[in-house]
């Protein structure tokens, strides 16, 4: 097995080229687990964290743009102002030693249904930036997941960075699971509100073959939200959208839940999450 | 002397504790050794069948290969009773991952990549792999672990039940669970001629170097196994295979071979908790008093060899009732075998038995702390023999006062705090309290200090240093002058670390020999200790034959709150507490370390430990810690753990009852006996399932 | 391939690496430092929980060849001298130690801890 070094970005973009095959690890947190439990031997590593772009952020115009490489605590502890959703979901991943190495990054590459990062980033209509010597695109998050584990990402390219826009309103993430932490979500659940265009975002993890929006009930919910008296929300508005979330879902049955109880959790993950938001919006 | 404080009752920080911080405690693989290979198991990938061919040519043409050992070319071992000791030597399979094949290389990870290069092919037969209460298989087993009987009744259970006005009948279930102790087994072997050295993480170095002597043919004295720490055992670190494997790949290769399980392994060949099922009839009159209960417990074991566990026998001595029965039924089939774990038997029985008594306790509208009080017999309601001490009552009574249990209103699913329902239960605990035979040396030295050797060994519990302090306070000199050796063969033999027996035998011999030191030195050498020293080495078969007949058991009561998302079903323990009467609590922080660890892995057996059986498979679909759980800190918001100051003549010279188990004896009962006192839904399938409690079955 | 790095202190020179062993096997087995234990192979348990450049990590889940160059501290370069650091003292003290295989990890992790909470 090769293990390649890139110390830039271009470099990492054309090791990636020249060896579709490599595996990319940053934080190592699925990657490492893969190799120690032997599940895989990839013929070569192509370990990102000394490409010092990825580590970054900043602006690109209206939007953050955060590199690839930005690890959970980094998240939490630099951009939780800006993207709350985001650094809620980073705050239950794992332990410190998991935050402290584990990026957003990492998990778009994994595309696990049960990443945490994923509903966030699918209700804040973020953008994931794939990069490659032929070029970069940026594909919605939504569109990015194409099944378990899988996505749209080339076998020569790698994620570079997402791009997402500073919260505009409340945000909010809820998972559901036996215990508070160091557990794979039963299921999650991402609101964001954008009050100033009126607009909702979702996203529902570990229900439905790839993390997914719940777009129904987003626009059910853009419509039904009293943006202009800020009035109190009435609960058959929430029960409603609560609903529509579970009907978005395509759960099953698995050692951590049924997939009749996954909804019923997402319905009550939905509905919890819009009264929190709603809340922080009128006060 | 007048003023020598005792060591016994101290909280001594452990013996082992600054090794243990410092990272240069060495556990069995991490001993220096020349010229060391390793070794890497090949698990069986079929259930139930027969090699019919072992390709090894891709595996030996790895570089740093030296063999790779199956049934066709391992050095022949003699049968030692135990069928899963007697590895590598027949073609037949019994079940997944039993150990096929075995990959020695210079290195771990050409071990490693050879093991998985060996190529076995197999003839396979169709498999039975999962436990039904009417499995056609199932039988009376000729009696049950450790060698008890399989059925008793007193008085006659079907009349007593059918006369009785107030009747539970309930089915409880428990799954199979897995030990896991943080240090996976381990063993480094070194043949030295026709000596066998061994450091080996296990829970008996006795146990251990018989069982080698007799697989490999040589006298015990050859055989050396050193276990100077180990990393928890928890029961599954009685001796296993591993430990073997790796004496006949040090045969085979005529070098020192290092093998260490992954955790993964572990979950197919160390041993588990067999999966119970049982039924639970009480009759009782209006008031709670029992007068006829029945416990039949359904188990199962591999086809290898019968492991009955004595999951009945948990209320044979527990609560008066003139008509009473238990009964165990074993089905074998074509599944790992199953193991010591934890409480045996006494654990998954008292979930049963202590839930029921709930219900009871419902049923009557009687509080569940008085309907126990009100069950409480005179003397063993089977044996008919007396306590040497019971005081079951007084933790009920202790732990209602520190917990605040006086005012509890019985309603169910009444109490709310925001989205949550709180709810409170208890569970009585009983545990075995047992010494066996163990021997001891001593040494006083002309300069004051003293040695202290025994063949006990130190699991984690705080032994070493338990044994330390009743030495000092035999020997009536300061603990600092004491120095204790444990965990090597080459010192006089004990009795294993399991059923909590440790500290009541290894402690008789150590206060034996440290008596007999002290009369040496007063009445031979008129009170000072010659230039030669003074020696004496004990054992305490004479002591152990002259007790007298008592129902010998530790006692406790165990209280939890907790509280229940009424939305998600989630549940989460805000508070265990626990109140014990185990004898004399030699000292109080290792004994609080193991009340709390056992309570800690009760609330896990409670909420989340579920060993998940894939039977088309016929394998684990968990096996890792990341879909298995196992409770921590986290988990749990405030745990308190007391004891009684308990004085019982009719034990052993330290007083002790044993500590080890009871703290994970009827946890279980009390966590789901809150869930349903917050719901008002009876859990009787562990663990508690987020959608089991909402009632969103598939 | 040749890894460099430097590990409780002393520069370090480890050849023969298997690229996808982890940072916890070139310690243990490589380096002569069995202090950070192998328990679960995939960040659940934290017994392997060393520096690297500082930041608390599970060292299972580190590529050996990412430690190329870096600075790493495991529990036995906690108490260089023979004193024991404070954490280490207060485990002992409070009985926070049994079986004492997690002990190394938990031992980096609330040191890691304490020294966040005190800044």
């Amino acid at each position: 097995m090769e293990f390649l070094q890139p110390s830039t970005w271009d470099d990492a973009m054309a090791a990636k080229a020249a060896q579709p095959e490599a595996v990319p690890i940053a934080g190592g947190t699925d990657v490492m687990v893969e190799l120690n439990f032997d599940r895989r031997r990839p013929p070569a590593l192509l370990d990102l964290t000394r490409v010092a772009e990825l580590t970054q952020w900043g602006t690109d115009g209206p939007l953050l743009r955060v590199g690839a490489g930005v690890t959970s605590r980094r998240l939490i502890a630099e951009l939780g102002g800006r993207l709350p959703g985001l650094a809620m979901a980073s705050r239950t991943v794992g332990s410190p030693q998991i935050r402290n190495r584990g990026t957003v990054g990492g998990n778009l590459g994994s595309a696990s249904p049960a990443g945490d990062a994923h509903p966030p980033l699918l209700a804040s209509d973020a953008l994931v930036e794939l990069a490659s010597v032929r070029g970069v695109r940026r594909v919605p998050v939504a569109e990015f997941f194409t099944g378990p584990k899988r996505s749209v990402l080339a076998p020569d390219e790698l994620v570079a960075a997402f791009l997402v826009a500073p919260a505009g309103g409340p945000q909010q993430f809820a998972k559901v699971g036996t215990r508070n932490a160091m557990v794979i979500a039963v299921c999650s659940f991402a609101l964001a509100l954008h009050p100033a265009q009126r607009r909702v975002g979702t996203g529902i993890g570990s229900a439905a073959p790839t993390p997914r929006r719940a777009t129904a009930a987003e626009d059910f919910l853009a419509a039904a939200l009293p943006w202009d008296t800020r009035g109190r929300l009435p609960d058959s508005t929430a029960r409603e959208f609560g609903a529509l979330v579970a009907a978005a879902a395509a759960p099953i049955d698995d050692v951590r839940g049924t997939a009749a109880y996954r909804r019923h959790a997402l319905s009550v993950l939905a509905g919890r999450t819009l009264r929190w938001a709603w809340e922080a919006l009128c006060d | 002397m007048g003023t020598l404080t005792r060591a016994v009752g101290q909280a001594h920080a452990r013996l082992d504790g600054p090794d243990k911080v410092r990272g240069a405690a060495r556990y069995s693989v991490e001993y220096p050794v020349e010229n060391v290979a390793y070794a890497w198991p090949v698990p069986s990938t079929v259930v139930k069948g027969r090699i019919t061919r072992v390709d090894t040519r891709a595996a030996l043409a790895e570089p740093g290969v030296l063999a790779v050992l199956s049934y066709e070319n391992a050095p022949r071992l003699t049968p030692a009773g135990d069928p899963e000791l007697f590895v590598l030597q027949e073609p037949a399979v019994a079940y997944r991952g039993q150990i096929v094949a075995l990959a020695v290389a210079g290195s771990l990870e050409a071990a490693r990549e050879a093991a998985g290069l060996v190529r076995l092919e197999y003839d396979t037969w169709p498999h039975d792999t999962v436990l039904t209460e009417n499995h056609p298989g199932l039988y009376q087993p000729s009696h049950v672990n450790p060698s008890l009987p399989t059925d008793t009744e007193i008085g006659n259970f079907d009349a007593g039940y059918a006369a009785a006005p107030v009747r539970v009948d309930a089915t409880y279930r428990t799954p199979a669970e897995h030990n896991n102790p943080m240090e996976p087994h381990a063993s480094t072997v070194q043949w030295q001629g026709d000596r066998l050295v061994v450091h080996d993480a296990n829970q008996g170095p006795g146990q251990v170097q018989a069982g080698l002597a007799t697989l490999f043919g040589l006298p015990p004295e050859r055989v050396r196994v050193i276990t100077e720490h180990v990393g928890g055992g928890f029961g599954c670190k009685t001796m296993r295979c591993c430990v073997v494997l790796a004496a006949l790949a040090a045969r085979h290769v005529d070098r020192p071979v290092r093998l260490a399980l992954t955790r993964q392994q572990m979950f197919g060949v160390v041993g588990y908790r067999t999966p119970t099922i049982q039924r639970i009839r009480l009759g009782a009159d209006p008031t709670g008093r029992l007068t006829a209960s029945c416990h039949d417990a359904i188990s199962q074991s591999s086809m290898l060899k019968e492991f009955a566990e004595q999951t009945a026998v948990y209320g044979r001595p527990l609560y008066a009732a003139p008509h009473r029965r238990t009964t165990h039924r074993l089905a074998r089939l074509d599944v790992p075998s199953p193991a010591w774990m934890r409480a045996p038997g006494q654990c998954p029985g008292s979930f049963a038995v202590e839930s029921a008594m709930d219900e009871l306790a419902v049923t009557c509208g009687v509080d569940p702390v008085e309907l126990r009080i009100r069950n409480e017999p005179a003397t063993d309601p089977e044996e008919g023999t007396p306590y040497s001490s019971r005081n079951l009552v007084a933790c009920l009574r202790e732990g209602a006062h520190r917990f605040g249990w006086a005012d509890r209103d019985r309603t169910p699913a009444v109490r709310r705090a925001g989205r949550c329902l709180l709810g409170t239960g208890v569970a009585g605990s009983i545990y075995p309290a047992r010494s066996l035979v163990s021997s001891a040396s001593a040494y006083a030295g002309p300069d004051g200090a003293f040695l202290v050797q025994i063949n006990a060994v130190d699991i984690g519990t705080g032994a070493r240093t338990a044994l330390w302090q009743i030495a000092a306070d035999e020997l009536g000199v300061p603990p600092d002058r004491v120095m204790i050796r444990v965990g090597d063969t080459g010192l006089p033999e004990a009795s294993l670390a399991g059923g909590s027996t440790g500290t009541a035998s290894w402690g008789w011999a150590v206060a034996k020999v440290c008596r007999e030191i002290r009369v040496q030195i007063d009445d031979v050498h008129g009170g000072s200790v010659p230039a030669g020293g003074v020696h004496a080495q004990v054992d305490t078969t004479a002591d152990i034959q002259a007790q007298q007949t008592f129902s010998r058991y530790a006692f406790g009561a165990q209280f939890a709150e907790v509280r229940v998302d009424v939305d998600t079903g989630e549940v989460r323990v805000d508070r265990l507490l626990g109140v014990f009467a185990a004898g004399r609590i030699v000292n109080a922080l290792t004994a609080r370390s193991q009340l709390i660890g056992g309570m800690t892995m009760g609330m896990s057996m409670a909420l989340l430990e579920e060993g998940l059986w894939d039977p088309r498979s016929g394998d684990w679909a968990n096996h890792d810690l990341a879909t298995y759980h196992v409770a921590g800190c986290a988990d749990i918001e405030q745990i308190e753990a007391y004891w009684l100051d308990e004085d019982d003549p009719h034990l052993n010279p330290a007083g002790v009852k044993g500590i080890g188990e009871i703290g994970i004896v009827g946890t279980a009962a009390a966590i789901t006996n809150a869930v349903y006192h917050a719901t008002g839904v009876r859990v009787r399938d562990l663990p508690v399932r987020l959608d089991r409690l909402l009632g969103h079955r598939a | 391939m040749r890894l460099t790095c430097t590990v409780n202190g002393e520069p370090r020179e480890v050849d023969d690496v298997w690229p996808g062993e982890s940072l916890l096997y070139v310690l243990r087995e490589r380096c002569g430092l069995p202090g950070a234990k192998n328990a679960c192979e995939q960040g659940e348990c934290g017994s392997c929980t060393v520096y690297l450049d500082g930041v608390a990590v599970c060292a299972c889940l580190v590529a050996a060849g990412q430690a190329e160059g870096r600075v790493v501290v495991t529990v036995e370069g906690l108490a260089p001298g023979g004193e024991l650091d404070p954490v280490q003292r207060a485990f002992v003290q409070a009985g926070a130690v049994q079986c004492g295989f997690c002990t190394p990890g938990l031992i980096v992790a609330v040191h890691d801890l304490l020294a966040h909470v005190h800044s």
